[in-house]
């Protein structure tokens, strides 16, 4: 049987292990973009480009889907740092129930955390009706199906993707350093800004990056929490194809976004190999 | 000399357990104290107090006559070399030694002057814009050293600083240290459970033992008149044979029942601990006038340029003998012998 099985091995192409997985990426992944792309420039015409990148309407789409992304990614790193470094040196115990706090809603459907968030933020949502009880605000708050909601429910959607990162590469720093840092007469904020941050500036731009990318293609919180009036790139997308069966211009869109992407993976991986020099 | 750190009943507990219970030590300018001690001793817990990263729960902590028993690490003015170095792995070799300086906000002319000098100091000149990762054990464990004195501070701490080179390396860090401390006359305190080491680096040693310093003296005083059986039994090879003193008090009866001389008198009937050096006892063939306590070899080692013996007496216990190797006889492992000491060798420790 071991013979056998290392002849198996030896007499196979590397290529043909990945045979299956390659097949099935072609086939649904590859493909798909391969006609999205086709069809952006149906006709060998640049029009749903120029259009998407040069109307004032849709280039508006495009600005504020890059603000919004840009707020969410860094509220959930002035959030997730401090979380991830209280992980990160907390006793076994209260890192598990921390992590707990963040896994168990991480697990959870996308789909429900954002209806729940509609419930807390609604006008006549526990938010509000504890601040009117309270006396702290005369008229209810608007939150939902604006730009508030949105934020609100994508940096809690997002947080996780902030934190794992951070989390795993702080686990990984030797504690003695901070120790030598301020034995050799650097205050806490200069061991800080000199050893901690540098050391754990690759996780903060995995993070980033993760929460960045993730946001620009952000849907079903935009679309159930901004109430259509927040418009993001991917729900302009959907709209594009569900309501205007534009699918030219859907494809265009997609490119952009799927282009954004690339781009900050690149610079993320650019930057990453200077910081290591 | 001037007294540079002095504690004074300095205690500490880690939830029941007690640390330190009330330890004083004065540690004079330029002197090299060793902490030494096995693990749980208290040496380590002492040096954390010392650098300010433990607070002492009792006592006081002063360094250069300034009270700093609650001060900040950051305002010490101590430089400390840990076990793993802890050299800041994103920063060059030069970056690491200046750290203290910059956030001192030395000049820059100053701070390259500084830089060159201690880099020769250590022998890495040259080596300023490496990396510590692509240095050797021996060279970081040198960057450490001269990131940990190039700001001057008044007090140098050495946490076992060699425990992670190999033997051939350690013993030249060693004598790089001790060689580097006496230039720069820096007061240095080092902490190590290696009680060779400490015997070759220090002016005076301190031996810990349960959160107490058992005994304070130089290497010599440490190993030839240990204070207490701890001591004695701690610090290089020894034989301790329990007895009791007869009553003229100028003998004493061993467990076996044998009579040995005693060198000085003592009370009569207390029980005391003969401490006799390996290299002191000496082994003869047994014949009707050898004098000493009959045993046989139970064990031979061969260590270069002597030779041990473990000799089972008749009684039962154990004596490792250390004798030089070519001159006298040499006995196979079964061989009957004598062992004898002249009372000059023997040091009493309390029982």
């Amino acid at each position: 049987m071991v013979t056998a099985v290392a002849v198996w091995h030896k007499d196979r192409d590397p290529l043909l292990h990945a045979a299956l997985p390659l097949a099935f990426l072609l086939a649904l992944f590859l493909f798909p973009v391969a006609r999205f792309l086709l069809i952006s420039v149906d006709g060998g015409s640049l029009a749903q480009y120029e259009k998407a990148l040069f109307d004032g309407l849709y280039l508006r789409v495009l600005a504020d889907t890059f603000r919004i992304a840009l707020v969410v990614t860094l509220t959930t790193l002035i959030l997730g740092y401090p979380v991830a470094y209280f992980l990160s040196v907390a006793s076994p115990l209260w890192a598990t129930i921390g992590m707990a706090f963040l896994i168990i809603p991480f697990w959870t459907s996308v789909l429900i955390r954002t209806y729940a968030w509609s419930v807390i933020l609604g006008r006549n949502g526990v938010i509000n009706r504890l601040l009117l009880s309270t006396g702290l605000v005369q008229e209810p708050l608007r939150l939902l199906n604006n730009e508030v909601g949105v934020l609100i429910g994508m940096v809690h959607v997002l947080l996780p993707y902030m934190v794992f990162p951070l989390y795993a590469l702080m686990r990984r720093q030797d504690p003695t350093l901070l120790l030598a840092a301020e034995g050799l007469g650097a205050s806490g904020l200069q061991t800080f800004k000199k050893i901690f941050l540098p050391l754990t500036m690759p996780g903060i731009l995995a993070g980033t990056t993760l929460v960045f990318v993730l946001s620009l293609g952000f849907f079903i919180t935009p679309a159930i929490l901004g109430g259509g009036k927040v418009m993001m790139i991917a729900v302009l997308i959907e709209q594009q194809v569900r309501e205007l069966s534009n699918w030219q211009f859907a494809a265009a869109l997609s490119t952009v976004l799927l282009g954004s992407a690339l781009a900050m993976y690149a610079l993320l991986n650019i930057t990453l190999r200077t910081h290591r020099q | 000399m001037a007294t540079v750190l002095a504690l004074s009943g300095v205690t500490k507990h880690y939830g029941t357990i007690a640390a330190l219970r009330g330890v004083d030590l004065q540690v004079v300018g330029g002197e090299l104290l060793t902490l030494l001690g096995p693990s749980g001793s208290g040496k380590t817990t002492l040096l954390k107090i010392i650098a300010g990263f433990e607070t002492a729960e009792g006592g006081v902590v002063s360094l250069a006559g300034r009270d700093i028993t609650t001060l900040a690490p950051n305002k010490r003015d101590i430089g400390m070399v840990f076990q793993n170095y802890a050299l800041f792995p994103h920063m060059s070799v030069a970056a690491n030694i200046a750290f203290p300086l910059t956030i001192r906000r030395v000049a820059q002319r100053e701070v390259a002057e500084r830089l060159d000098e201690v880099l020769q100091l250590v022998g890495l000149a040259g080596y300023g814009e490496r990396l510590p990762k692509q240095l050797s054990g021996g060279q970081q464990q040198r960057v450490a050293l001269a990131r940990a004195v190039v700001f001057k501070p008044r007090l140098l701490l050495l946490d076992e600083p060699f425990g992670a080179l190999d033997r051939k390396l350690r013993e030249q860090m060693q004598l790089e240290v001790r060689r580097l401390q006496q230039r720069l006359r820096i007061t240095t305190i080092f902490v190590t459970h290696d009680q060779e080491e400490a015997l070759v680096l220090s002016d005076r040693i301190a031996v810990m033992n349960d959160g107490a310093v058992e005994q304070l003296g130089d290497p010599r005083a440490i190993y030839a008149s240990p204070a207490n059986r701890f001591v004695a039994d701690f610090i290089g090879e020894s034989n301790l044979l329990h007895a009791r003193t007869i009553e003229t008090g100028s003998a004493a009866v061993l467990d076996s029942g044998a009579t040995v001389e005693l060198q000085q008198r003592q009370a009569a009937g207390i029980d005391i601990g003969l401490l006799i050096r390996p290299e002191a006892i000496n082994l003869t063939t047994p014949t009707a006038i050898a004098e000493g306590l009959p045993g046989m070899v139970d064990e031979v080692v061969y260590l270069g340029s002597t030779l041990k013996y473990f000799v089972r007496l008749d009684s039962g216990s154990i004596l490792i003998v250390r004798r030089s190797f070519g001159r006298e006889p040499v006995f196979s492992k079964g061989d009957r012998l004598v062992a004898s000491w002249s009372p000059a060798d023997v040091h009493l420790v309390q029982w």
